[in-house]
C-alpha cells in the first residue's frame, strides 16, 4: 500500500511538472469567430465576403435610420420630423430641419462612418484583389468613388484614402475639395469601359459611373466655388451618353420605381437592393405613421408617429398630378381589406377610429394638412400628410425591405434639361424632357405639358416663414401665427426646382438641388428662403455638414468646416 | 470583531492568501469576520453577512429581486470598463458570493491592501476576499445543527403617483376611465415570502475529518414572477495517513438555482405611470390596451404573457494531496473542475403586447444554454520553521487555471398550439417560413491564467514581521508583447507593545505599526480582446451578381499587440491598537493606490481604422483613503454586555490622465446617462477629477410660464439663464454639479446580551453623495403622456431669469406656476438630491432557550430569533431608497424602473445537536 501511494504520488507529481512545461504557452484559440489566422485574404470566397462588406456599407449609408435618406430629406422644404406632442419624439430633428444643427448631429456621423467604411472595404478589397480581375476591381472603385461623392457632397474637406497598408497609428489629412473630386473624376474615367454594361442589379455599371460622374459635374461650382459652365457640358455628354446607349425607359407608372422590388424595372440604372429576409434597413414606415395608421396598409410593424410634409410643399402639387397622392396620404385613413391571395387593398374599408387630437371632430384617423409648429408648441398626433411614396408592404415589414432606387432614369433626364437651360441651348428639349417625365402622372395629357418659361420661370412653392404657436390641436389663433411672405419668383429656374421637387422628394435629391439653385441676389434656396419654421440667411455654412464629432475627437490632423463648433473644445 | 473573553485576539488565525497567519503576525490590511460575527437574518449572499463590518468595502444592494445578489467595491475604483469586484475565492478556488449557503461559511477574510492581494497577480487589484466554509475537526465530537427561518417582505415605500382622484381633477394628460386601479397592487403580491433550512453535520475521528451541509432557501418576491430557490449541498472529507505524513482531502460543492423569468423592470415601470382609472382586464376578458401611447402597455399583461424559467446546475470537485514528510514542509497539489450550466426557457404568448398586432404570430419560444467550466492546478510548497525566536514562513507555487464558455440558443414562433410553450421548438412555423425565421447562434471562448508566485514571511519575537511575496503570472488574453507580468508585495510590522519598555504600560494589549507596499493587476474581462478580428456582418448580406444574397465580413475589432493589465501599485500604512483586556480597540489604515495603464476603449479615427474603438492601456488613476475601525466593549458584566464596532471609512480618486502618444482621446468624457426620451449624459469622466461627476444643467428656478430655467453658455464663457428645452441639451451647456460617490460610508454594529438574550443592531449610512431622482427626471413633468408624480402638480414661486421673484401684475404677488405641460423631459440640477443617510438595516432578537439537563443530552444549545432588515431611514431624499447602485462610472442615479428594495422579518430557529 505504501509503495502503491508512494508511486501514484510520484507520478502525479511528474505528471504536473509535465503539465507546467506544457501549460504556460498563452496564444489564443479562436471558435466562434474569425482574425487574421484564419482568414485567406487569397481566396476568392474571402475576398468576395469582404468586398460584399463595402456594398453593405453604402447600403447603411443611404438606407439606415439617422442616415443619408433622412439627411437629404430633413433639412429641406418638402419634409420634416416635428416634435410630436404628447409622443415625446421628435425633438432629435428639429434643429436639422430650423437649420440650426451642431456638432454632435447624430446623422452626419453616421454617414461618415459609413461612407468611410465603404471606402475601407474597397481599399482592403483593392489592396488584395489580383490586377487580372478587373470587373471586380473596377466594381470596388466605382462604389468608393461614390462614396467620396457622398462625402464630398455632405462634407466637402474630408481625408482621401486610396490604401489600407497604413502605418499603425496613421492620422489621415484632409484633402482639398478638388482634390476629391478630381479623384473621382480621374477614378471614374478610368473604369468606365472595365467596369461594363451588363445589367446587374445592386452594381453599378457603365452607366452608373456616367450618372456619378453627371452628378459630380452638375454640381461642380457648388463643390469647387467656380462659376463657370463646364460643369454642365461636361455632364451632358454624360447623360447623352446614357440616353443614346444605356438602354433605360422610363417606367409606366411613377409608383413602379418605389415598390418593394424594382429589380427588373426599365428605369432603374442604380438601386440599393433590399430583402425581407436580409436587408431590412428602410424603416421609414416607423417614423411616418402612428401606430394605427399602419393599418391602412395591413401593415402589423411598430410604429412612432413623427415625420410629415411641410404644409407649404403639399400646396405646391397640380390636384392633377398623380405624383401627390402616388407621394403623400392625407385625410382620412382606411383599413387595408385583405385579399383571397393574402395580398392587402390599402385604404379600401371602413374608416380607422382614432380620436387623439381629433381635430375633425369624427373619430377617426385623419391627416391634416396643417401642422402647428416643429417645435413651439409642436405637431399634434394627426397633423401633416404622411409619405407613401416607398411601398408600405403588408405584415411586419411596411417600408423595410423595399429597395432604393438611386440612379434612374428620370434623374438622367432631368440633368439634361437642367444643364441644356443652363447653357441656354436646346431649351425646347429641355422642356420636353420634363414633360416627357411628367406624362405618366396625369390623365389629361395637356396638364403634363411644361413650357420653358415654365421652368426658366419662378417657384410656385409659396416661400415664407409659417408657424402657428398656439397651444391645443384646435387652436389656431390667429395672434400666434408666424408668417413672412418670401415666394418664389425670384429663384432662378424656379420651376424647375419644382419640378425636380415633384418627381423627386424622398429620393436623396432636395438638399443637393435646394443648394445648387440661386435666387437673383446670389443666395442659394437653402439658405436664401425661410419655410415652415425655418427662417432665410444670409450664413452659407449650411451649405455643408460639420466634420462629426468623434472624427475631430479621435484625429487631431482634422480641421472643422467653417461656421462649426464645439467638438474639440 | 467581537470581543470573547476566552480567546486572546493575537492568536486567532486570519486566512490569508494560501495559508493562515496568526493575527499578531499580520503585515498588511486584512479584515477577518468570524460566523459568530456574521448579520442574521434574510442573508441572500455572503456578503450581507459581514455588511458594515468591514470598514473600505462597500456593499450595497439596491434591488428588491430576490435573483439581484450585493454589488461590492472595495477601497474605491481601480478601473474605467470592466469590474470593480474583488476576486472571491471561496475554499482557495474562485467563486462568488453565492457560490456556498451563507449558512456553511466559517470564516469570511479581506485582503485589502496590495501587498496582501499581490499574491493574486492580475486579479487582486480589487481585493480579495476570501471565503472558507465550515470543516470538522480531528477529535471532535460529531454534531448536527439545523437553522431554519421565515421571512416575509414588503415595500419599503412606494412611489407617490397620481390617483384615479388626481385623474378626475385633471392633472395628468389622461382622461378618466371610470376605474380605480391599484396597478402596483395588480403585479405585486400581499407579501414576499422566503423560507430556508440548512442542516450541517460535522465531526472527525483521530484520522478522518468530514463535514456537510444542505442548505435550501424558497424566496418569493413582492413583485410576482419573482422568485429564487436555491438547493446547495457541500461535503468535505479528509484522510490523514501514513502518520499524517499524507493528507487526503475531497470536498463537493453542487447546487441548483431556479427562478421565474420575468419582465419586472418594464413591468413595473408600466404599472407606476399607467393611468390608474383604467381597467385591467376588457369586458370580454382580454387585457385592456391603448396602443395609442407610444411605449405603453399593460403591466399585467406583460408579467402575465412572459412565462419562462432560468436554471443554474453547478457543481465543483476539488481534490488535495499533501505531503508532509518532514513536520514544516508540506507540499499539496489541489485539482479542481467546476462548471455551471444555465438553461433558460421563455415564452412570448400570442397576447403579448409584442404579438398582439400581429394575428398570425401564435407565440414565440426560446432556448438557451451556456456552460462555463474552470479547470485549475495548484502546486504549493511550503515551509514553517518556528524556535523559540525566529518564525519562518516560505511558500513557492504553480497555478494553471483554464476557463472555458461555450453557449448556445434557439428560437421559433408560430407554433400550432399555445400548450407546447418552449417545450417544443421544431413545431412554429418561423422555420420553414419564407420571410420569417426561426434564430439559432452558438459560442465558444476560452482563456488560461498561468502563474508561479513565492512569499517568505519572517518573524522575530512577536516583535518585528515582515513578508515578501512576488506572482509571476501570464494570461492568453495579453498581447503578444506582453503575455507576462510581476507582481510584488512588501510589508512589515512593528508590535510596539511586545517592546521592553512597553512593559510598564499594562493597560496596553496591542499597539501595532503596519506597512506595505504591493503591486495587483486587473485583467481584461473578455478573451481575444487584444486580436485583429473579422466577423461576420449578421446585417450585412448583399446580393451577388448571380441575384443569390451572401454574407459579408467586416473588422469586430483592433488588433492591439501590446495589450496587457491595469497595474495597481498600492501604500498602506496601518495602525492596530488594543486596551484593557482587548476590551477596547481598533485600527486605521491610510492608503494610496495609483492604477496606471488603465484599460479604456479607446475611440480611433474612422477612417484609416475600420472599427471605431481599440482596447488599451493608458489611463492613470488615484486612489487614496482612510478606514477606520473602533470597537469596544463598553459594558461588561456577567449578566449584561455590550459590545459595539464602529467602521468607517472615507476614499477619494483621481482620474490622472487617459492619454498616451499612440492613443489621444480627449481629456473629458461625457458618461452615463438617462435612456429616452431624456438621452442625455448624466456624469462626466475628465483628467484631473475624481469619477462620478454629475454632469448636466444647472437649474436656477421656475419661469413665469412654468418651464424650467436653467444655466447655457452665453458662448463666451459666461452663463446666462433660459427656459429649458431639449435643444439646450448640449454639451457646452452643461456644468458640474456635484459628485454621486459617497464620500463616507459608515457601519455600526452592536451586540447586547442579557443572560439568554441578544440583541444586535446594525446600522448603516453613506455620505457626501447625491443622488440622481430619474423618475422626477421622467415624471415630475407635465408633458408626460404617461401618469406622473404627484409633486408634478407642485407649484412655485415664479422668478425672472435674473433670480428676482416675477410679480404677477394682477396681484402684485410673486405669481405661483406649475410646470408648464410644453416643457420636455430632461436632466437639470434640480433631479440631483442630497443622498445622505443612516439606516437600522438590520435588528436583531434572539434568545437562548434554556434546556434542561434531560434536554441537554440531546440538543446541545437552541436559539430563537427574530429579525428585521431595512428598518428605518433616515434621509432627506425624496426617492424610495437612497441606498442606490454604486456603478462605478455613473454611480448614484437612482433609475426610474427598478424592482424596489423591501423591508423583511425574519423568524428563525437554531438547534445544535
Amino acid at each position: 500500500m505504501k509503495q502503491y501511494i508512494k508511486k501514484a504520488f510520484v507520478g502525479l507529481v511528474a505528471g504536473s511538472l509535465f503539465t507546467i512545461t506544457a501549460c504556460t504557452d498563452l496564444s489564443e484559440t479562436l471558435y466562434s469567430s474569425l482574425n487574421d489566422d484564419n482568414i485567406d485574404l487569397t481566396s476568392e470566397k474571402d475576398i468576395a465576403s469582404l468586398m460584399g462588406q463595402a456594398i453593405a456599407k453604402f447600403r447603411y449609408i443611404n438606407a439606415s435610420l439617422f442616415g443619408n435618406w433622412e439627411l437629404q430629406e430633413q433639412c429641406t422644404d418638402l419634409y420634416m420630423v416635428p416634435f410630436r406632442i404628447g409622443i415625446g419624439w421628435g425633438d432629435l430633428y428639429v434643429n436639422l430641419h430650423k437649420h440650426d444643427w451642431n456638432y454632435n448631429l447624430g446623422h452626419a456621423e453616421n454617414i461618415w462612418n459609413f461612407a468611410y467604411g465603404c471606402v475601407g472595404y474597397c481599399n482592403l478589397s483593392l489592396d488584395v484583389l489580383p490586377e487580372e480581375k478587373v470587373t471586380d476591381r473596377a466594381q470596388m472603385r466605382y462604389y468608393r468613388a461614390l462614396s467620396y461623392y457622398i462625402l464630398l457632397d455632405n462634407f466637402r474637406n474630408v481625408p482621401l484614402l486610396e490604401t489600407m497598408d497604413l502605418p499603425d497609428g496613421y492620422l489621415p489629412e484632409q484633402a482639398t475639395a478638388q482634390e476629391v473630386y478630381d479623384f473621382c473624376i480621374k477614378e471614374l474615367n478610368e473604369i468606365k469601359e472595365e467596369i461594363g454594361t451588363e445589367k446587374y442589379f445592386g452594381y453599378g455599371n457603365r452607366w452608373a459611373v456616367c450618372m456619378v460622374l453627371a452628378k459630380l459635374y452638375l454640381n461642380k461650382n457648388v463643390y469647387l466655388g467656380t462659376t463657370d459652365n463646364t460643369g454642365y457640358e461636361a455632364a451632358l455628354e454624360e447623360v447623352n451618353d446614357i440616353l443614346a446607349n444605356g438602354g433605360y425607359t422610363l417606367a409606366p407608372n411613377y409608383s413602379d420605381n418605389f415598390r418593394e422590388n424594382i429589380e427588373s424595372n426599365p428605369e432603374i440604372i442604380f438601386a440599393i437592393p433590399q430583402d425581407r429576409t436580409h436587408a431590412t434597413h428602410f424603416l421609414l414606415h416607423t417614423y411616418a405613421f402612428p401606430q394605427v395608421g399602419l393599418e391602412a396598409f395591413g401593415c402589423t410593424g411598430t410604429a412612432t408617429n413623427g415625420s410629415c410634409a411641410v404644409p407649404q410643399f403639399i400646396d405646391t402639387y397640380d390636384p392633377d398630378d398623380k405624383r401627390l397622392t402616388d407621394t403623400w396620404t392625407g385625410g382620412v385613413q382606411r383599413y387595408a381589406v385583405s385579399n383571397p391571395d393574402g395580398s392587402y387593398t390599402p385604404q379600401a374599408g371602413d374608416p380607422i377610429p382614432y380620436d387623439e387630437d381629433d381635430w375633425a371632430g369624427e373619430g377617426y384617423l385623419n391627416y391634416n394638412k396643417n401642422v402647428h409648429s416643429i417645435d413651439n408648441p409642436g405637431a399634434y398626433k394627426q397633423e401633416g400628410y404622411r409619405i407613401v411614396k416607398y411601398e408600405v408592404v403588408a405584415g411586419r415589414y411596411g417600408t423595410s425591405a423595399d429597395d432604393l432606387p438611386f440612379f434612374r432614369l428620370a434623374d438622367v433626364m432631368f440633368i439634361k434639361a437642367e444643364c441644356l437651360l443652363r447653357l441656354g441651348r436646346e431649351e425646347q428639349t429641355a422642356a420636353d424632357l420634363i414633360t416627357q417625365v411628367r406624362e405618366r402622372s396625369f390623365d389629361v395629357a395637356s396638364k403634363a405639358i411644361r413650357t420653358v418659361a415654365d421652368l426658366k420661370g419662378g417657384s410656385v412653392y409659396d416661400y415664407g416663414h409659417r408657424e402657428y404657436r398656439s397651444e391645443g390641436y384646435n387652436n389656431w389663433d390667429s395672434s400666434s401665427y408666424i408668417y413672412t411672405q418670401e415666394g418664389g419668383a425670384d429663384i432662378e429656374l424656379g420651376g424647375l426646382l419644382d419640378d425636380l421637387a415633384w418627381e423627386f422628394v424622398g429620393e436623396f435629391h432636395r438638399r443637393q438641388d435646394l443648394i445648387r439653385f440661386k435666387m437673383t441676389d446670389g443666395r442659394n434656396v437653402f439658405n436664401g428662403k425661410s419655410w415652415f419654421c425655418k427662417d432665410a440667411t444670409t450664413d452659407t455654412h449650411w451649405n455643408i455638414f460639420q466634420i462629426p464629432e468623434q472624427a475631430m475627437r479621435t484625429n487631431l490632423n482634422m480641421k472643422q468646416n467653417p461656421g462649426y463648433t464645439g467638438a474639440t473644445e | 470583531m467581537v470581543l470573547r473573553e476566552d480567546s486572546r485576539l493575537m492568536d486567532e488565525v486570519v486566512v490569508i492568501g494560501y495559508g493562515t497567519q496568526r493575527k499578531g503576525d499580520i503585515t498588511s490590511a486584512i479584515s477577518s469576520v468570524k460566523a459568530e460575527d456574521f448579520t442574521v437574518g434574510k442573508i441572500g449572499d455572503a456578503a450581507e453577512l459581514i455588511k458594515g463590518k468591514v470598514a473600505g468595502l462597500s456593499i450595497t444592494n439596491s434591488s428588491g429581486n430576490p435573483t439581484e445578489s450585493s454589488s461590492i467595491m472595495l477601497r474605491g475604483v481601480t478601473t474605467v470598463v470592466g469590474n470593480v469586484t474583488p476576486l472571491i475565492l471561496v475554499d482557495g478556488i474562485e467563486g462568488s458570493l453565492t457560490t456556498v449557503a451563507p449558512e456553511n461559511i466559517a470564516s469570511i477574510d479581506i485582503l485589502k491592501d496590495a501587498s496582501a492581494a499581490a499574491i493574486y497577480g492580475t486579479r487582486g487589484a480589487n481585493g480579495v476576499i476570501i471565503i472558507t466554509t465550515k470543516t470538522g475537526r480531528r477529535g471532535s465530537q460529531s454534531s448536527v445543527s439545523y437553522n431554519s427561518y421565515v421571512s416575509f417582505s414588503n415595500w419599503f415605500k412606494k412611489s407617490d403617483f397620481m390617483d384615479t382622484q388626481d385623474i378626475i381633477y385633471g392633472r395628468t394628460s389622461f382622461s378618466y376611465e371610470g376605474y380605480d386601479t391599484d396597478w402596483l397592487a395588480a403585479v405585486t403580491r400581499k407579501a414576499g415570502f422566503t423560507h430556508n433550512h440548512s442542516i450541517s453535520i460535522n465531526g472527525g475521528s483521530e484520522n478522518t475529518v468530514y463535514a456537510a451541509n444542505v442548505t435550501y432557501s424558497d424566496e418569493e418576491g413582492i413583485m410576482r414572477k419573482s422568485d429564487n430557490r436555491n438547493l446547495k449541498m457541500q461535503m468535505d472529507i479528509t484522510q490523514y495517513a501514513l502518520s499524517d505524513i499524507l493528507k487526503f482531502n475531497f470536498n463537493a460543492l453542487v447546487s441548483r438555482q431556479t427562478y421565474t423569468l420575468n419582465d419586472n423592470n418594464y413591468v413595473y415601470r408600466q404599472a407606476i405611470i399607467r393611468n390608474p382609472s383604467s381597467p385591467i382586464y376588457n369586458e370580454d376578458g382580454s387585457y385592456y390596451e391603448n396602443l395609442n401611447l407610444l411605449y405603453y402597455y399593460n403591466p399585467v399583461s406583460i408579467q402575465n404573457e412572459y412565462i419562462g424559467d432560468g436554471r443554474n446546475r453547478f457543481y465543483r470537485l476539488t481534490g488535495n494531496i499533501t505531503v508532509e514528510p518532514i513536520k514544516g514542509w508540506q507540499t499539496n497539489l489541489m485539482l479542481s473542475m467546476k462548471e455551471n450550466v444555465y438553461t433558460g426557457q421563455s415564452y412570448t404568448t400570442a397576447n403579448h403586447y409584442s404579438l398582439i398586432r400581429e394575428n398570425d404570430y401564435n407565440g414565440s419560444a426560446s432556448k438557451n444554454e451556456t456552460a462555463t467550466r474552470s479547470d485549475n492546478l495548484e502546486l504549493t510548497s511550503k515551509y514553517d520553521l518556528i524556535t523559540n525566536k525566529h518564525r519562518l514562513n516560505a511558500l513557492v507555487g504553480y497555478s494553471y487555471l483554464y476557463n472555458v464558455n461555450d453557449g448556445f440558443n434557439a428560437g421559433n414562433g408560430n407554433f400550432p398550439s399555445q400548450v407546447f410553450m418552449y417545450n417544443n421548438l421544431g413545431l412554429g412555423t418561423l422555420l420553414t417560413e419564407e420571410d420569417r425565421h426561426a434564430w439559432m447562434g452558438s459560442y465558444k471562448n476560452d482563456n488560461k491564467l498561468v502563474s508561479f508566485f513565492g512569499r517568505v514571511s519572517y518573524g522575530y519575537d512577536d516583535r518585528y514581521n515582515v513578508m515578501v511575496s512576488v506572482r509571476r503570472e501570464g494570461s492568453s488574453k495579453f498581447g503578444v508583447n506582453h503575455k507576462w507580468g510581476t507582481f510584488p508585495g512588501a510589508s512589515a510590522s512593528w508590535n510596539i507593545h511586545n517592546e521592553q519598555f512597553m512593559e510598564p504600560v499594562t493597560w496596553l494589549d496591542n499597539l501595532k505599526l503596519r506597512v506595505s507596499y504591493g503591486v495587483t493587476g486587473v485583467i481584461p474581462g473578455d478573451s481575444y480582446l487584444s486580436l485583429y478580428r473579422y466577423d461576420y456582418d449578421a446585417y450585412g448580406d448583399i446580393l451577388d451578381k448571380e441575384g443569390n444574397w451572401i454574407q459579408t465580413l467586416e473588422v469586430g475589432q483592433n488588433v492591439n499587440r501590446d495589450l496587457k493589465w491595469e497595474t495597481t501599485r498600492e501604500w498602506n500604512f496601518g495602525l492596530d491598537w488594543s486596551v484593557f483586556n482587548d476590551r477596547f480597540g481598533g485600527s486605521v489604515d491610510y492608503y494610496v493606490k495609483t492604477t496606471s495603464d488603465l484599460l479604456y476603449d479607446y475611440s480611433v479615427p474612422v477612417p484609416p481604422n475600420l472599427y471605431g474603438y481599440t482596447t488599451a492601456n493608458v489611463g492613470k488613476l488615484r486612489n487614496n483613503g482612510i478606514e477606520v475601525m473602533l470597537m469596544g466593549a463598553p459594558v461588561r458584566t456577567k449578566e449584561f454586555e455590550w459590545n459595539t464596532t464602529v467602521t468607517l471609512s472615507h476614499n477619494k480618486n483621481k482620474l490622472i490622465s487617459l492619454n498616451n502618444d499612440l492613443y489621444q482621446t480627449d481629456t473629458f468624457h461625457e458618461v452615463g446617462g438617462l435612456g429616452e426620451p431624456i438621452s442625455t449624459p448624466t456624469h462626466y469622466m475628465e483628467e484631473g477629477q475624481s469619477l462620478g461627476g454629475y454632469w448636466g444643467l444647472k437649474s436656477v428656478g421656475v419661469s413665469k410660464d412654468g418651464v424650467v430655467l436653467v444655466e447655457v453658455s452665453d458662448g463666451e464663457g459666461g452663463w446666462t439663464v433660459k427656459e429649458f428645452n431639449t435643444n439646450l441639451n448640449v454639451k457646452e451647456n452643461r456644468q458640474r454639479l456635484g459628485n454621486g460617490l459617497p464620500k463616507l460610508y459608515l457601519g455600526w454594529s452592536n451586540t447586547f446580551r442579557y443572560k439568554g438574550f441578544d440583541l444586535n443592531l446594525l446600522f448603516t449610512g453613506q455620505f457626501g453623495y447625491k443622488i440622481l431622482n430619474a423618475q422626477r427626471a421622467y415624471y415630475e413633468n407635465n408633458s408626460v403622456a404617461y401618469n406622473r408624480l404627484k409633486s408634478a402638480a407642485n407649484w412655485y414661486g415664479a422668478i425672472n431669469p435674473d433670480g428676482t421673484p416675477y410679480i404677477d401684475e394682477a396681484t402684485g404677488q410673486q405669481k405661483s406656476v406649475q410646470l408648464s405641460n410644453s416643457m420636455g423631459q430632461g436632466f437639470w440640477s434640480d433631479h440631483l438630491e442630497r443622498g445622505d443617510f443612516f439606516k437600522l438595516s438590520n435588528v436583531t432578537l434572539g434568545y437562548k432557550i434554556p434546556l434542561s439537563s434531560g434536554m441537554e443530552k440531546y440538543i446541545r444549545d437552541a436559539r430563537i430569533y427574530v429579525s428585521a432588515q431595512n428598518v428605518f431611514c433616515i434621509t432627506g431624499y425624496s426617492g424610495i431608497d437612497p441606498e442606490v447602485s454604486n456603478y462605478f462610472l455613473s454611480p448614484g442615479i437612482d433609475a426610474q424602473d427598478k424592482y424596489p428594495t423591501t423591508r423583511s422579518f425574519t423568524v428563525g430557529v437554531n438547534f445544535n445537536f
